[in-house]
């Protein structure tokens, strides 16, 4: 089904082919399946880099109680999943051992974007404003 | 060889103009009632033959699809108008030159009808790909069957 009066709320208005373009661009964060969220403790490390990785670590030692997140130190252990490990690393960042960027890099990899108006053509847009100038939607 | 008496043939009725787009139409869009023009089919005819005339921005690919609503099937009132959710009008589709975009194509169309001459309005869609510049028309023919005189 076309979502005529979704497509016109979200239109940016001015000309058809811009707001189209613009349209089709904007993506959404949808979750990977939980094989592809796993993420090692030497990835954090790649991805924050080695001092502020080494002290997220330390941190996650000595204060993170969370038994996912404390699990990364157990020698058999492969991985843990990266968006149950968000809100840790969330944790971190507010308490400024690591910046919220670097957080943010971590839990990127609970997700995957995708396009937020996936089927979406030129004309639906055009019949979507045409609806809402007649009252329609 | 000539036709024998008594062999069907057809009849035509006068080609109405039943669409003008005055704007254009984007890939995935629809004509609006305000390009349409009904049409009485005041002979009760089974079929007709539709043409499509138009150009479009760049090459085509694909067709352009087109949908009879039915005007004042019970009283005054009409079936929606059609749009990407209501496609049970649909009627026929003009296949597209790829390799132009100036395009002229006639096809025959089934015409429904719900009651004596009956009413309607054609809609097109345009699944071109390209955008259909604004003066594009459809005409339509009602025809029928007969016994060659």
């Amino acid at each position: 089904m076309i979502d005529y009066k979704a497509i016109a709320d979200a239109d940016p208005g001015g000309d058809l082919q811009v707001a189209f373009d613009a349209m089709t661009a904007e993506t959404v964060d949808v979750l990977r399946d939980v094989e592809y969220r796993m993420i090692s403790a030497r990835t954090v490390y790649g991805l924050i880099g080695d001092v502020s990785g080494k002290a997220a670590m330390d941190a996650i030692k000595t204060s993170v109680t969370d038994s996912d997140v404390k699990s990364w130190f157990s020698p058999d252990q492969g991985g843990v999943d990266s968006f149950l490990v968000g809100p840790t690393f969330d944790g971190l960042a507010a308490g400024g051992v690591i910046t919220q960027a670097e957080a943010d890099l971590v839990k990127s990899y609970a997700y995957t974007k995708t396009p937020k108006y996936p089927s979406l053509r030129m004309g639906h847009l055009q019949d979507a404003r045409r609806k809402r100038a007649a009252g329609e939607i | 060889m000539a036709i024998g008496t008594g062999s069907a043939v057809e009849n035509f009725d006068a080609q109405s103009l039943a669409i003008t787009t005055s704007a254009s139409i984007a890939d995935g869009g629809f004509s609006s009632t305000a390009m349409a023009t009904a049409i009485t089919n005041s002979e009760n005819c089974m079929v007709a033959a539709a043409v499509f005339q138009g150009t479009f921005a760049a090459n085509p690919s694909g067709v352009v699809n087109l949908y009879a609503r039915k005007l004042n099937v019970q009283s005054a009132n009409s079936e929606n108008t059609p749009d990407g959710n209501n496609t049970g009008g649909y009627v026929g589709s003009f296949p597209l030159d790829a390799g132009q975009t100036a395009q002229v194509v006639a096809i025959e169309i089934p015409l429904q009808n719900i009651g004596a001459s009956q009413q309607y309005e054609f809609y097109i869609s345009n699944d071109g790909v390209a955008s259909l510049n604004s003066g594009a028309t459809v005409h339509v023919t009602p025809k029928a069957v007969v016994p060659k005189a």
